[in-house]
């Protein structure tokens, strides 16, 4: 494996890095707390929108490794979480999922509009009685003359409250467990679909989640994603990109909040000399760089087990427990650094407390993680 | 290496459901609804088929994940049959 990047790897991480920062520091507070719909034009103006989709669609046609290494310079350069998460939804769990699994007039009609911002996706899966447990999905797909009907409700849907299209899924065939569950692609304007407002949450502030409630909502056949009773496998698939891609985000917040935690310490003084000097700091930090440095490397690991197609449940499952555990761990860590102004909402640290804790949830929480790895080695 | 019979690819996986994941709690027939019956999940097949490439040395490609192929001890049986004739013929 080679762990070095290319010139041209370089080059498109620190550009993006460049532009993100330069857009960030124009940002006003009001846009601050503005959403993906707000922000969409910039960040496709970027590529942010597209990176993996095919570019005869309009997307960047980035394999893992890119795509990761793209989403890590928007999480290192912008403050804003809950944005780079909504974008990773976006891309990550709808457009992907149509990109690798839709029917071709699918993929004319609605990814050369997600990824230029025009369309704004929803990843609506998870339902109040259904999380991780997949075959208690309530949602009911019936076959009717030319589609489906669709029925259920689903809860913490990731932009759901301003989304134009929604890649959701039901259970086509309740005696088939996990195996009866379809994906479908959905446009949030057909009758019978109700948008709940955003929910309040811990983090992630400008990442709008909330219920979407069917109601013999048609479908047509074209927007099935998949085969029939194929829906688990289009989520696994749509999950292995937000696993690695999109906690590539975190790692790059990781490195912004190092670098803060780092200038603080050398230029916060006490007892007359920086704090940094003190060895209980410095150890501090040190394990900071450690843990970030250990999920990067396992996260570069499972995205190219992905790019040379190798079986890669294990690595990604590692890869995402240990970034999202680094990302709570170094966060708690920064507050403890910058003492009292870490506790102060205005200096920006902690943030990364509520912004990282959802990490360990969504996705696959980390007992679903050390379920996975159990399982591969034969437990 | 020979290829296994129809019958002891049967009895392999009907142990290994027996065995490992009802855990010899009760029997279950060729034609038991697997799915239905929740005795096989997300995480019960992804073993069964890693017990399956240890132990047959076929790989099951995601196409064949359909609910058709995994309703019964029978349909497994012949999912792996075919897989195993594909790949070797």
């Amino acid at each position: 494996m080679d762990f070095g990047w290319s010139e041209g790897q370089r080059h498109a991480f620190e550009e993006l890095l460049a532009a993100i920062g330069s857009w960030q520091d124009d940002r006003s507070v009001a846009d601050s707390e503005s959403d993906l719909r707000a922000a969409r034009h910039d960040l496709a103006s970027w590529g942010l929108l597209g990176l993996s989709v095919p570019e005869r669609y309009g997307g960047g046609g980035l394999d893992v490794r890119d795509t990761a290494l793209r989403v890590q310079a928007f999480g290192d350069a912008c403050t804003d979480m809950g944005l780079v998460f909504a974008t990773a939804a976006h891309l990550f769990a709808c457009a992907m999922p149509i990109a690798e699994f839709g029917t071709e007039e699918a993929r004319e009609r609605f990814l050369p509009s997600l990824c230029s911002g025009a369309l704004v996706a929803g990843n609506a899966m998870t339902e109040s009685g259904a999380g991780s447990d997949l075959s208690k999905l309530g949602t009911r797909a019936v076959a009717v003359d030319g589609g489906y009907l669709l029925s259920g409700e689903k809860s913490f849907v990731t932009n759901g409250p301003i989304a134009d299209l929604l890649v959701t899924y039901a259970q086509t065939d309740p005696t088939a467990g996990y195996l009866g569950i379809t994906a479908f692609v959905v446009e949030t304007r057909t009758p019978g679909i109700h948008l709940g407002p955003p929910m309040d949450k811990m983090g992630l502030d400008s990442a709008s989640a909330g219920i979407v409630a069917f109601g013999d909502c048609f479908v047509p056949s074209d927007q099935v994603l998949g085969a029939i009773g194929q829906g688990t496998e289009v989520f696994n698939r749509s999950m292995r990109w937000e696993r690695t891609c999109l906690f590539a985000g975190y790692v790059g917040s990781m490195d912004r909040l190092l670098r803060r935690t780092v200038e603080h310490a050398q230029t916060r003084s006490q007892f007359g000399r920086p704090i940094g000097d003190f060895q209980a700091v410095a150890h501090r930090i040190a394990e900071m760089k450690s843990r970030l440095e250990a999920a990067r490397l396992l996260l570069y690991r499972a995205c190219w087990a992905i790019d040379v197609g190798e079986h890669p449940d294990q690595h990604i499952a590692l890869a995402k427990l240990a970034v999202s555990e680094a990302a709570v761990a170094n966060a708690l860590d920064a507050v403890a650094v910058f003492g009292a102004w870490g506790y102060l909402s205005d200096h920006g640290i902690e943030v990364a407390v509520r912004d990282a804790t959802a990490g360990r949830i969504f996705s696959g929480t980390s007992d679903v993680q050390k379920l996975i790895i159990a399982r591969e080695l034969g437990l | 290496m020979t290829m296994p019979e129809r019958d002891e690819i049967f009895e392999l996986v009907r142990d290994y459901v027996q065995r490992v994941v009802l855990r010899g709690e009760s029997g279950i027939a060729h034609d038991s609804p697997l799915l239905e019956w929740g005795v096989l999940n997300s995480i019960t097949i992804v073993r069964l088929l890693a017990f399956v490439r240890d132990r047959v040395g076929v790989e099951i490609p995601a196409t064949e994940m359909t609910a058709d192929n995994f309703r019964t001890l029978d349909s497994i049986t012949s999912l792996v049959v075919t897989s195993l004739t594909r790949g070797t013929g």
